[in-house]
């Protein structure tokens, strides 16, 4: 048997840190229609957004906890600080953003991120927005680019109200209704016909706050034959009690459009992760997902592609790396609906150190998706025994003009390469952990640079320690 | 009511893939007990309960041919001793009107093997479950099912195999037809459990479909408690490729025939276990007369 060692205290210090909860509005714990209604007063909601929010609410308390993925009895809403507001008004400018909330994103690297390769960034610090900002050509475009709050009051309200939690209706599930009751933060995006949009937009989403929840809705809408690429990012430091994030995309896609959306998650292991991604496909439309789970206690997340257009389609690439302390049900979900739609989900997951990963999936070919393809590919890599790693993906084909392919891996990092690579001086910490960032290679090369590089790094973070 | 071939591990309840509900009460069962190679018909409806117990370095061959009319509820209970190896070979050769609720439930020693070998052709509605568990040193599980599936008919296939020793291997290859509005739903899942190193699982599915209101639901899984194991599953769906119509049609044959061939093919492979040739005939007239 080989001898193994594990580091059980990662250094986590580029993501742990903490503010004090100090000069924040704080609702107090649990979820009553009270604190709905504060909340809705709070963001000054028009009459139709208090009715959606009382309506999730009531959806909220008639629905059952989900029955089929990882435990949440750890996860107790009336612990859960629905809404935290560091007391800040938005800004455009990093300087008028409070001095610790903007060291928070200084230590993240957004605002370097911003000058050296960002069109716009949202920075997010637990319920609301503390900056947004877009450069100026890329407003001149046309292109929008703001918090959702502000945009319900502005020249889209309408269009707002028209899309907001129609993807995803509070009916969903029960983390959807949550979050239509109590959602604050977040971004719209809205991209005119045929513009190109081609330096990435950021959100980034930092949940300081012990005992709170994050609920930020994305919406974006790229019209017929626009361009985007949009990345968010999350973390968060630990605490000794759970945190929350039930937020919630939703993304349109335009006859002929494109749209990237490009996530690095890096919560908290505290953090209980169960956040919903819905994109609408029109004809001859791509969405394409990228997609990095590492951080979280527990995650529920399967984006969600709906090609509704003829010849729309969606590609997902994702990776999952769970260690100690951590439960990640990952995956995605396709429907077909339009003809000659396809689909490809790519995936790659590893556990390590008593961590679990389960990649579920579902890809669904309506009869009128004739012409239609589908390819599922997921890969699992267990580096020791006491961890877990599942793959769940469903099938539900309705059409015979159809073809769908499916395959799936599960094994370990190969002695021999690990071998060959001491063999060429590397210690066999290094060399494993050359083969781990390896095997994830088909997520970072899909990231920009710099987002690679911190993936990288997360990997190599997460496999410090593990060879004794 | 009765519950039947649940998944291991439930996944999205919208998909209706979790478990099926029956509305089925069994009643008395009648017994077969086999420490040896045999043949059983049962042809009436009702409950049936065999036992297959073979011991140590024994080797059988078990043929179950199901000629029911009504509902057919057959549990095979099956106990492998060390290194020995038993192949159970399962035939729906109901009339078209019967059903089928089958579950096979093994337990294979050091060394011991079930090959399992199941044609569903064109009958009444099928539930099939299976639960093999794999405890001793090297034991090893095979399934190779064909099926073919026409008019309005319900195939619910379920087979779960739980990897508990080392250096243990199984395989479950599924090929079938669908025509008309057939429903299929194929569920496969190899569970390897925390001490199983060395172990090896595969799973493939082959389906053609051919019929435009057809349904075909496929949830293949891989659990896995321990790093030393290798896992795959595959799945192929879709109608017949072109190139392989392509193929045929140069060797003069139609599409209408080239279907025919491909899904007699299918049982074919499968056919060349049943030494028993009656009921390799009775099964090919069965196909011939569906297609």
């Amino acid at each position: 048997m080989e001898a193994k060692t594990y580091v059980e205290d990662i250094d986590r210090s580029l993501y742990d840190f903490r503010n004090e909860d100090t000069d924040a509005y704080r609702l107090k714990e649990g979820l009553t229609e009270e604190i709905v209604l504060k909340i809705s007063k709070e963001k000054n909601d028009p009459d139709w957004m208090r009715e959606l929010r009382l309506k999730s609410l009531d959806i909220y308390n008639n629905m059952k906890v989900p029955d089929w993925g990882p435990s949440l009895d750890g996860l107790d809403i009336d612990h859960i600080a629905t809404y935290v507001r560091k007391n800040a008004k938005l800004a455009d400018n990093w300087d008028d953003v409070p001095a610790e909330v903007k060291d928070t994103f200084e230590k993240l690297g957004i605002p370097e991120a911003e000058r050296k390769s960002l069109a716009g960034v949202g920075a997010q610090y637990d319920s609301e927005l503390v900056y947004h900002n877009v450069r100026e050509d890329v407003a001149r475009s046309g292109v929008v680019y703001s918090d959702i709050e502000s945009a319900l009051r502005g020249e889209y309200a309408d269009l707002i109200r028209e899309k907001f939690m129609h993807l995803i209706p509070p009916e969903d599930h029960k983390f959807a209704a949550l979050h239509g009751a109590v959602w604050s933060g977040g971004s719209f995006v809205y991209v005119p016909k045929d513009t190109v949009v081609s330096i990435p937009l950021q959100s980034y989403f930092r949940l300081n706050a012990k005992g709170a929840g994050q609920f930020e809705h994305t919406l974006i809408i790229v019209e017929d034959g626009a361009q985007l690429h949009f990345i968010e990012g999350c973390s968060a430091p630990k605490y000794n009690v759970a945190n929350l994030h039930a937020g919630c995309v939703e993304l349109y896609v335009g006859k002929g459009a494109g749209l990237r959306y490009s996530t690095i998650e890096n919560w908290s292991k505290n953090m209980y992760n169960l956040n919903s991604k819905r994109a609408l496909v029109e004809e001859g439309g791509r969405i394409e997902w990228v997609s990095g789970s590492f951080g979280s206690h527990i995650s529920y997340l399967y984006p969600m592609s709906i090609l509704k257009g003829d010849n729309s389609k969606m590609e997902f690439t994702g990776i999952s790396f769970a260690n100690n302390e951590q439960n990640l049900d990952t995956g995605a979900k396709v429907v077909h609906i339009g003809r000659n739609t396809s689909s490809y989900m790519n995936t790659k997951s590893i556990s390590k150190g008593g961590g679990a990963c389960t990649f579920r999936s579902s890809v669904i070919i309506n009869k009128s998706a004739e012409g239609s393809r589908a390819s599922v590919s997921c890969e699992s890599l267990m580096l020791d025994s006491k961890s877990r790693s599942d793959t769940i993906p469903a099938m539900d084909i309705r059409t015979p003009h159809a073809d769908i392919g499916h395959e799936a891996q599960i094994g370990k990092i190969s002695d021999d390469a690990v071998f060959y690579l001491m063999s060429r001086g590397m210690s066999e910490e290094d060399a494993r952990a050359l083969i781990v960032s390896g095997f994830a290679d088909n997520v970072s090369k899909e990231l920009p640079l710099e987002y690679a590089i911190e993936m990288n790094n997360l990997i190599r973070l997460e496999m410090k320690g593990s060879i004794g | 009511m009765i519950t039947v071939n649940k998944l291991p591990v439930r996944t999205f309840n919208r998909l209706n893939m979790n478990e099926t509900t029956l509305d089925y009460e069994p009643g008395d069962y009648m017994t077969y007990d086999l420490t040896g190679s045999g043949r059983i018909d049962l042809d009436r409806a009702g409950d049936v309960r065999v036992g297959i117990t073979l011991g140590d370095n024994d080797r059988a061959t078990v043929i179950m041919n199901c000629a029911h009319t009504g509902t057919l509820n057959v549990k095979t209970c099956i106990e492998l001793g060390r290194s020995s190896h038993l192949t159970l070979i399962q035939v729906d050769g109901s009339p078209k009107s019967g059903r089928l609720i089958n579950s096979v439930d093994g337990n294979a020693d050091d060394g011991a093997g079930l090959h399992l070998i199941q044609l569903f052709p064109a009958r009444g509605d099928v539930y099939s479950d299976c639960l093999m568990e794999l405890r001793g040193k090297e034991s090893s599980f095979k399934a190779d099912i064909a099926y073919l599936g026409i008019r309005d008919q319900r195939l619910d296939l379920n087979y779960v195999v739980n990897h508990r020793g080392r250096k243990t291997e199984s395989s479950i290859a599924a090929d079938g037809v669908l025509k008309d509005n057939a429903f299929k739903l194929f569920k496969g899942t190899i569970d390897f459990k925390t001490g199983a190193s060395g172990a090896k699982g595969s799973e493939n599915e082959k389906v053609l479909l051919m019929g435009e209101d057809i349904v075909n639901q496929s949830i293949p899984l891989i659990l896995c408690t321990e790093e030393d194991v290798e896992g795959s599953h595959g799945a192929a769906i879709g109608s017949i490729d072109d190139d392989t119509l392509l193929y045929l049609e140069s060797r003069g044959m139609d599409e209408e025939e080239a279907k025919k061939l491909i899904t007699f093919g299918i049982f074919l492979r499968l056919l060349g276990f049943v030494e028993d040739e009656a009921l390799k005939t009775h099964v090919t007239g069965m196909i011939g007369e569906a297609i």
